[in-house]
């Protein structure tokens, strides 16, 4: 039986740097992950660390206490991770509308949530006046608590979302759509004010020591294109990301960012690359770019990361998910700038079993 | 420009007051509200829908282009009514039990209502038994959508229900959603799939064989 933690990890963050820039073959397969669900984290910490898993089930407007860091960090070094990443919490943020359903997941605690799509916290000027801009300011204890228990040789990685928070909380993607022609300046408004938040978060912990980088999640796409029209995004998305590079790079670190959704027909994929200077790309979809292709076409001007694929991951029988995720680091290790992880997250619904299959293909393979 | 191509472009650019006030200029002159739906409304939709698989339109260009023509319906409506215009078929469209997300399944709803299609829209998480009481009372397609792996089985669960109830022969259904392939959907006997909002209009006409 495979055992998914390590008696004695060696996290090197500066190996993953390395292998992601490209100066430095690989010696291993290094692992990444955006973000695991509490559900597989707690499955794992209880099943294979043998220790309580203490849940922490608010949402991002609440800071989680230290315990919490305590465990993640703990979690992400004995399964081998060099990094762990750390999500930016926005209390006093109003509680977006959620609806909640049946949770299909294997691993289900509780309901599964849904973002309210048809309209978010802001639906009028008056709203945006009302909106609590100034009660939210950049939060560093979670960076601060996850630094108190990181093993040496391990960094964090930060993010929070801009576009995705917006979309999905601010307006609502039916809301954002609507707005952008019955009161653009408003959604300027919007975008300008979150902006300007998710900067000061940015900048409040960049340049904390064991800060490694900034892992920035923004889904800008979705199956068969970008989520609104590419010169939107140009204009109201990637300039901010753009400031969020620049920021990480003036303190001489890593800005790597996640997007869903094919952002490769028009070309956004190349504005991320050429001039908002990502390090890193992260999530795939096979449907949409399977990110063997994916490295292919763009491997040598940017690191690839991730990319197993959701559905294969919970769908797909042992045998063909082993040779999947084999014919991935086989084409991928080669030359560097590849670290394995799913293809979003690690969702609670992927069978356990299956993503300790991910785990023990890294580990095994080239040996 | 005439009136009808008028109406046209401003459905196609989301013009919902130019759409309003062309629609009742048009039936003062003395336009049937038939011909101003066929020949103008459902042909704007149609080339907002080729628009988005071009990727040329968006999202928020395709809701405010359907935004636009259901304000032109509204006025037509009692007139088409009177004059007996049919639909092309009645579809009902829902996102599946256990799942939520409701964007994807509403831009199908109103492409299909955009093409001339009555849609009954059953919202969403949508358990197996209300899709059965649509086939029974008539609905001709059953369409439902997803949008992760973990909800993708309860489509699988709709079509067995329907063949519980007996009614399978009755309806034509079709799935989609972002993790749903031509492959899953002949896996579990679906009549059809298509990939977006646009193209699901022409699959739906394929199934009922219309042009
Ligand atoms: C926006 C988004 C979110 C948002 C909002 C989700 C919500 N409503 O709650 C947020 C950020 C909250 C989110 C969260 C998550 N997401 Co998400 N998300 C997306 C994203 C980027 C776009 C979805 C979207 O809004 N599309 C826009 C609409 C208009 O498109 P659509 O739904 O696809 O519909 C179109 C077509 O599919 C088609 N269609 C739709 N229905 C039907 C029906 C018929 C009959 C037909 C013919 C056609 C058809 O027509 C529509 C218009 O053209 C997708 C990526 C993708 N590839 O789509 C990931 C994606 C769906 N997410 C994914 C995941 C994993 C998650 C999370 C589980 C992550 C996590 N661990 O927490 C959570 C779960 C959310 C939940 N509710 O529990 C995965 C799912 C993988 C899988 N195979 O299961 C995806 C595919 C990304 C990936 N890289 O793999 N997500």
């Amino acid at each position: 039986m495979f055992d998914p933690v390590l008696p004695h990890p060696q996290p090197d963050f500066e190996a993953l740097l390395a292998v992601l820039k490209g100066t430095r073959q690989p010696e291993r397969v290094h692992f990444i992950e955006l973000s695991m669900d509490g559900e597989i984290m707690q499955a794992l910490t209880e099943r294979y660390l043998g220790e309580d898993w203490f849940e922490w089930g608010q949402g991002f407007e609440f800071t989680p206490p230290e315990p919490y860091f305590k465990q993640v960090v703990n979690l992400y070094y004995r399964l081998g991770f060099d990094h762990a990443p750390v999500w930016a919490t926005w209390p006093n943020h109003p509680r977006p509308a959620y609806r909640s359903g049946e949770n299909t997941a294997a691993l289900a605690s509780g309901q599964r949530n849904w973002t309210e799509e048809g309209s978010g916290l802001i639906t009028s000027w008056e709203d945006f006046e009302h909106f609590p801009w100034d009660d939210l300011q950049p939060d560093p204890r979670p960076v601060e608590y996850a630094t108190r228990y990181l093993p040496d040789g391990m960094m964090l990685t930060v993010n929070t979302t801009y576009f995705e928070h917006i979309f999905e909380n601010l307006l609502g993607f039916e809301g954002l759509s609507y707005l952008m022609y019955d009161e653009p300046e408003l959604v300027d408004a919007v975008f300008e004010h979150w902006g300007r938040k998710v900067l000061a978060y940015y900048e409040a912990v960049i340049g904390m020591e064991r800060v490694g980088g900034i892992f920035h999640a923004d889904d800008m796409g979705f199956k068969t294109s970008t989520l609104i029209a590419p010169d939107a995004l140009r204009r109201l998305v990637l300039p901010w990301h753009k400031r969020f590079a620049a920021l990480a790079h003036e303190h001489g670190k890593i800005f790597c960012i996640h997007s869903d959704g094919n952002l490769y027909k028009q070309g956004i994929i190349d504005d991320l690359i050429d001039d908002v200077r990502i390090d890193g790309f992260h999530a795939f979809e096979e449907i949409i770019m399977p990110v063997t292709q994916f490295n292919a076409e763009y491997g040598h001007r940017v690191a690839t990361l991730g990319g197993i694929d959701m559905d294969r991951l919970v769908r797909w029988p042992e045998p063909a998910l082993r040779q999947y995720i084999r014919a991935v680091l086989d084409k991928n290790m080669p030359g560097g700038r590849y670290a394995l992880g799913s293809g979003n997250t690690v969702a609670n619904y992927i069978p356990l079993e299956n993503y300790l299959i991910l785990l023990e293909e890294g580990r095994r393979w080239g040996s | 420009m005439g009136i009808l191509e008028e109406i046209n472009d401003a459905v196609i650019y989301g013009k919902r007051k130019d759409v309003v006030a062309g629609v009742e200029k048009a039936l003062i002159e003395g336009y049937d509200a038939g011909v101003i739906l066929h020949q103008s409304m459902i042909p704007a939709m149609t080339e907002v829908g080729l628009r988005f698989e071009r990727n040329e339109f968006f999202v928020p260009e395709m809701l405010i282009a359907a935004r636009a023509m259901q304000a032109g319906i509204d006025i037509l409506r009692p007139l088409l009514v009177e004059g007996g215009v049919e639909p092309l078929g009645t579809v009902a469209v829902g996102t599946v039990q256990g799942d939520l997300h409701d964007i994807g399944k509403n831009l199908v709803a109103l492409m299909l209502e955009g093409a001339g299609f009555e849609v009954r829209d059953l919202g969403v998480n949508v358990s197996p038994d209300h899709y059965v009481a649509a086939a029974q009372e008539g609905v001709q397609i059953i369409g439902l959508s997803a949008l992760l792996t973990t909800t993708m089985p309860a489509m699988k669960a709709v079509i067995d229900a329907l063949e519980a109830a007996g009614v399978r022969g009755q309806v034509k259904v079709m799935v989609g959603g972002a993790p749903v392939t031509q492959t899953y959907a002949d896996e579990i006997g679906a009549d059809g799939y298509s990939p977006d909002a646009s193209s699901a209009t022409r699959l739906a006409k394929q199934l009922l064989n219309i042009e």
